[in-house]
């Protein structure tokens, strides 16, 4: 299978081990990522804040280099430029005069822009490859590790946009963690707010929303929590120690990413997935299932 | 009786607001493509929202305000800058309104009328956007480092520095894309349109 692969901003930097582990893990599983050539920021959060003409002008532009390497589908790992991705998307499929206002607004035309359909990694993943075949990959399962899968919100939502798993009980992590040998908990945050892009301007926000993702995966008795999205894996892990020094409750809740273990399960080294670039440290809890 | 404490929105003369406001809650509909009548005001958004702890009025309130036109309450409302876009509200309206599209379109209006109470917010926004047009892309670096110079916060997060040196998590130079000028020219045709009156 040939797609577009949008890494989006946070994974050329923060997410460095996201985009790298992404790559081998969809490589094993017969995904061909291609990288859509000189693709430009979706404007995230900010961008559809301040004009929402501005943000779909954004992610036409990179909807359009899709068509320009021939191929029909993209996908992003990040939840935030999956958002913005697939709602210009499914509008510009919708709306002909939106559509016209774009092209004049960003100088190019969007008829083959508007084929392109966009997916987050853990549908493509899901849909293309599926239980049976991820299963087929593993060679160290996991050994019933107790985790938190940690959908999220933009993953699922909004539900007309997404089309994907559902908006307030997602499955679809937990199904892909089982297939690798981990025991996803149950537990009630997986599709709450991390606080998402108060991360700088609003720190507390954060310390106070996440807290509440780290308690509830601590009632629960994961050992990790499980995310699919650069924002929430960066909220809660740098932190964490702030969230620990306001509840007075030591968590060191490793924060690791989808296709970090998918790659462990699939025998790359915790080095290759990039597992050492975690603040909360996972060494403990891989060497006790034998992964480290 | 006698409460210092009231709410200014709880002492308002609505006989006359709709009558006042009626073109600037019809350009809220228009912009958001949302109908502000839908809202039969069950609060189902308040009660799943997780920033409602931080707001100064409810989802609900702000969806009634602009029901009644109580246009200066709203602008003024740290509310619109404290929506997540986490989009819990929008999944479990029994009316589909789509209150963070909403809050987008009220947001950018205090923008044009001088309103941001929410100062920070507003500050890390408009580096992002201006990292974007300058590079095409997010230098997370240079964001923050902006970011902590201009809202007085030198040495916010220095703590965690080292460790994101450390782990390779930051990089020291900004990745530019080679059409950059592509990007340049959606930002400034946006803002073009923006003041010949406006899009659809």
């Amino acid at each position: 299978m040939d797609i577009a692969y949008f890494p989006g901003c946070s994974l050329h930097a923060m997410a460095h081990e996201y985009d790298t582990s992404t790559r081998l893990v969809c490589q094993r599983l017969g995904i061909n990522l291609y990288e859509v050539p000189d693709w430009n920021c979706c404007g995230a959060t900010a961008a559809h804040s301040l004009d929402h003409h501005l943000s779909v002008g954004l992610s036409s532009r990179n909807l359009a280099l899709v068509k320009d390497m021939n191929l029909k589908q993209m996908t992003t790992p990040c939840a935030g430029c999956f958002n913005r991705l697939k709602t210009a998307s499914v509008e510009l499929k919708q709306n002909d005069d939106l559509t016209a206002e774009i092209e004049k607004l960003a100088g190019i035309s969007l008829t083959g822009a508007k084929e392109v359909e966009v997916a987050h990694t853990l549908q493509v993943i899901m849909e293309a490859v599926g239980m049976e075949g991820i299963k087929e990959q593993v060679i160290k399962p996991l050994n019933g590790m107790k985790l938190a899968a940690y959908s999220g919100c933009l993953i699922t939502r909004p539900r007309a946009i997404a089309q994907f798993d559902d908006p307030e009980q997602p499955v679809a992590l937990d199904h892909l963690l089982q297939a690798l040998g981990a025991q996803p908990v149950h537990w009630s945050h997986k599709a709450e707010c991390c606080g998402g892009g108060f991360a700088a301007s609003d720190t507390d926000i954060v310390v106070d929303l996440g807290g509440q993702v780290l308690e509830a995966a601590r009632q629960a008795g994961a050992e990790a929590i499980v995310a699919a999205c650069p924002m929430c894996q960066t909220n809660l892990d740098t932190r964490q120690r702030a969230i620990e020094d306001e509840r007075g409750i030591k968590y060191n809740l490793p924060i690791v990413y989808f296709t970090q273990l998918m790659g462990l399960a699939f025998s790359y080294s915790p080095r290759q997935m990039g597992l050492n670039r975690l603040l909360t440290s996972p060494t403990t809890l891989l060497r006790s299932r034998g992964l480290s | 009786m006698g409460s210092k404490t009231v709410k200014k929105s709880n002492l308002v003369n609505i006989s006359t607001l709709f009558t006042e406001s009626r073109s600037f809650v019809a350009m809220v509909r228009q912009e958001s493509g949302v109908d502000e009548k839908d809202c039969y005001q069950c609060g189902k958004c308040s009660a799943g929202c997780p920033l409602a702890f931080d707001m100064d009025y409810m989802p609900r309130e702000i969806m009634r305000m602009l029901q009644l036109g109580m246009v200066d309450d709203i602008l003024h409302s740290h509310t619109i800058w404290l929506c997540s876009h986490c989009i819990t509200c929008y999944s479990r309206c029994p009316r589909s309104v789509d209150l963070p599209r909403i809050m987008d379109t009220l947001r950018l209006e205090a923008i044009k009328r001088g309103h941001a109470p929410e100062k920070q917010i507003k500050l890390f926004g408009d580096l992002f956007l201006w990292s974007v047009r300058q590079f095409g892309r997010v230098f997370e670096m240079g964001l923050i480092m902006g970011f902590n110079l201009k809202s007085g916060q030198f040495f916010k997060d220095i703590m965690l520095g080292p460790a994101m040196l450390l782990n390779r998590k930051i990089s020291l130079l900004p990745h530019k894309i080679a059409d950059g000028g592509a990007v340049k020219e959606i930002f400034d045709r946006t803002k073009e349109m923006e003041r010949e009156g406006g899009h659809s």
